[in-house]
């Protein structure tokens, strides 16, 4: 027994180092060795794409981009698997950004995904580009669409696009799909809620405050996270360019898994050395590793 | 340029980049600082391109070209922001930004009224099981209501929590706003470690990116 | 399009756009720029010649009338909003208004790594690396076009644009932000002590909202049948349910807080209440 608490004692001795090159082992191994795992979609899910399943056919579907490249690990999964069923579906959108690259980083997925589906831009998907100054831009967007937005990224006049054939404000549009990676989403709450069906998707950080809005049913659906990104994509059974019956959220469930435990088993592991520490009777020992 | 040697760029350039900003879990070091400064700047560059390209371009230049004369007002007005430079025109950006204060202060009825009135009325739930609502659905019920109440008396701070009752119901604010700490906590593990996979997969990736 | 209600037009708003802010060409154009800057020039050397209380007074007041103008948009009716056709005019003015106020962090780096760089010494490399991305972007980014569907060759900009953008840009933010999940880890390990009841309780529902996230975690679970009575005990139940009943409800206490504090700040804003050095050094 007092060989294992002085076992438990040098643990809190390792160096963070050690940490790091254990947890990089536990996420990176499950992305060579694929674990067999299946995910079971939440109801916030489920509401997602019944949505999404009964828009009107033709609606335009706003897709607002708000993430940058800092959160691309789990927001480019969200807008991947989101963009992809509304392709399957023959549904048309519109990228649109509060956040400097979330246009372009939104562009590079549509690419792949119309490349993937024969889709053609400008007729299937358009891009608005990046706008700054939200707030007053959401709200003038509300009022006038076209004279807001001007022109795309291609410098075409958006009034001129049959895609846009409908569509004088934000109103007219089918959903707004938020995607962000910062505290945005509260803004299309306060200024589109009443008026535009919402559905929201976000950093796993922002969930748990997301949830009150969906009891409300101020939004009509939401994914959090790189789990609610494999949770959409096993719902819509989402298939990649080469056929693979698994999006990046599913390709890196088991990662993500490993990762969980990893830190469950540390957090138990570092309470039972404290817990030995104070049976022993030892000084806290020093730290190896902290000088960076 | 060969559309495929730049993709050989762009793979070879974020790995460098990738692996120069995590050498810094094993130590502080230069290289890590450069591609740091690196990022700063063309982040700031890429502002300005971005900036231009999607919003003065197509929302002020062209306009402007087309001969909406008016539209000189914006860069004059927005000139007012870099008095903060010379002290003695400071003021001049106090005001502007003030201004823009007040407008923002003015969104607040419309913001507030949809944000925050939908969520009052729907924290009115059946207590009472009927037809419709199951007496699993009064618990979890119960557990609402309750939990939404003790968590606004705990963070009711206009007077003194002396009362036993209001303490007593602060202090079960106190526990049950643990859970959704926990759960904010367990959220942020996950939200973590997905950004680290994805560079791990990239780093992964990117043999076969450089030789497919 | 018949059924979609009309945007009202502003008090003013056709005689403004029929009579004042209509397009001008060739030397009439020149002539109205010229006597914009003129007039805007006069104006700014009226308000500089007001003392210390006036430009207080004149803050106050146009503070409190820009909020005065959402705010009429949200109580008015309707049919007689006087400013809901400048709702999309105003918005469209302060999007070109803050996109020009970019340059204010732009001129604070450069005079930070311009000083630097001046000085000389061991940090002198990290701002040559500063310039060299800000201005590799910066007119690299300018003169690249947009690559065309199916394309094979793209400019020489428009390549270093992508390389900088994709190679450098995105790699270092999203390899800044993944740093995170090295130090969770850590602190996790380090930091995260069970020394009081109310940490336990953290602690457990942590663990159960961990563990119903992912599929090891509801595999643990998975033998219970879906459509059984017990299926409630399903991990992903669980943290299902803690996600949408206790946090809903404490998230929502949060909120009620934030949210009034919000407003009243906002007041305080509009009037002219709050006194910070905004509102007292003109």
């Amino acid at each position: 027994m007092d060989s294992l608490l002085r076992f438990l004692v040098r643990l809190r001795q390792i160096d963070r180092r050690v940490i790091a090159a254990l947890t990089l082992l536990c996420l990176a191994v499950p992305l060579k060795v694929p674990l067999p795992l299946k995910m079971v979609p939440l109801p916030a899910t489920k509401k997602l794409k019944t949505t999404i399943d009964e828009l009107p056919p033709g609606k335009l579907v706003v897709i607002t981009c708000d993430w940058e490249a800092g959160t691309k690990g789990e927001c480019e999964p969200l807008t991947t698997t989101v963009m992809d069923y509304l392709m399957r579906q023959n549904r048309p959108f519109a990228i649109v950004s509060f956040a400097q690259q979330g246009a372009k980083l939104g562009q590079q997925v549509a690419f792949k995904l119309a490349a993937k589906h024969q889709k053609e831009y400008g007729r299937d998907w358009i891009n608005w580009g990046y706008k700054p100054n939200y707030d007053k831009t959401l709200l003038a967007m509300m009022t006038d669409l076209p004279g807001t937005i001007k022109e795309d990224i291609n410098g075409t006049p958006v009034a001129q696009l049959t895609l846009m054939q409908g569509v004088r404000t934000l109103k007219d549009v089918g959903m707004l799909y938020n995607v962000a990676g910062s505290g945005l989403l509260d803004m299309y709450i306060q200024f589109c809620s009443g008026d535009i069906t919402l559905a929201q998707a976000c950093t796993a950080v922002m969930g748990p405050e997301r949830y009150p809005y969906l009891q409300s049913g101020q939004i009509k659906g939401l994914l959090v996270g790189l789990g609610g990104a494999a949770q959409f994509e096993q719902l819509t059974e989402f298939k990649d360019e080469f056929g693979n019956p698994r999006g990046k959220g599913l390709q890196r469930m088991g990662s993500q898994s490993l990762g969980h435990l990893l830190v469950m088993f540390l957090i138990v592991i570092g309470n039972l050395a404290v817990w030995a520490e104070k049976r022993v009777g030892a000084a806290p020992p020093p730290v190896a590793g902290e000088e960076g | 340029m060969e559309l495929r040697t730049v993709e050989l760029l762009v793979t070879l350039t974020g790995a460098l980049a990738t692996i120069a900003i995590l050498s810094v879990v094993f130590k502080e070091n230069a290289l890590y600082r450069f591609f740091e400064h690196l990022f700063i700047g063309i982040a700031a560059g890429y502002g300005v391109v971005v900036t231009w390209n999607d919003a003065l371009g197509p929302n002020w230049y062209q306009p402007l070209r087309e001969g909406q004369w008016y539209w000189v007002f914006a860069p004059l007005l927005a000139l007012l922001f870099y008095s903060v430079f010379f002290p003695k025109y400071a003021w001049l950006s106090r005001f502007l930004i003030s201004v823009l204060f007040g407008l923002g202060a003015g969104q607040v009825f419309r913001g507030f009224s949809t944000q925050v009135f939908p969520q009052v009325t729907s924290s009115f739930v059946p207590l009472w099981p009927s037809a419709a609502v199951s007496w699993g659905q009064v618990f979890s019920n119960l557990v609402f209501v309750v939990t939404l109440v003790s968590v606004m008396a705990y963070f009711f701070f206009s007077f003194r929590h002396g009362h036993k009752a209001v303490a007593g119901t602060a202090q079960l604010g106190r526990w049950l706003l643990m859970i959704a700490f926990g759960a904010i906590f367990g959220s942020t593990v996950m939200g973590r470690f997905s950004l680290l996979i994805d560079r791990i997969q990239f780093l992964l990736d990117v043999p076969g990116l450089l030789f497919k | 399009m018949g059924d979609q209600p009309q945007v009202v037009t502003g008090l003013f708003q056709t005689w403004f756009s029929e009579h004042l802010f209509c397009p001008l060409t060739g030397v009439w154009f020149w002539l109205a720029v010229l006597a914009s800057i003129l007039a805007f020039c006069g104006v700014l050397a009226v308000l500089q010649k007001l003392n210390s209380a006036a430009r207080r007074r004149l803050t106050v007041v146009c503070t409190f009338l820009a909020g005065l103008f959402y705010s009429l948009d949200f109580f008015c009716p309707e049919r007689w909003d006087p400013v809901q056709g400048y709702v999309q005019p105003l918005g469209n003015f302060l999007l070109v208004l803050s996109g020009f106020s970019i340059g204010l962090g732009i001129i604070n780096l450069v005079m930070v790594h311009g000083r630097r760089l001046a000085r000389g010494g061991g940090g002198a490399i990290n701002s040559v690396a500063f310039f060299l991305g800000f201005l590799g972007m910066l007119v690299f980014g300018l003169l690249a076009q947009p690559v065309e569907d199916g394309a094979t060759r793209v400019s020489f900009a428009t390549g270093v644009f992508e390389v900088l953008f994709r190679g450098l840009l995105n790699s270092l933010d999203a390899t800044t932000f993944a740093l995170l999940g090295f130090f969770i880890v850590t602190a996790a390990y380090r930091a995260f002590r069970i020394r009081t009841v109310e940490a336990g309780l953290m602690t457990v529902v942590a663990f159960l909202v961990m563990l119903g996230q992912v599929p090891a975690g509801q595999a643990l679970t998975a033998w219970i049948p879906e459509d059984h009575a017990l299926a409630l005990l399903r991990i992903e139940n669980i943290q299902n349910w803690l996600l949408t009943v206790p946090n809903t409800a404490a998230a929502r206490g949060i909120l009620f807080g934030s949210a009034v504090g919000g407003f009243a700040l906002s007041l305080r804003v509009w009037l002219s209440l709050e006194q910070g050095s905004y509102f007292r050094e003109m």
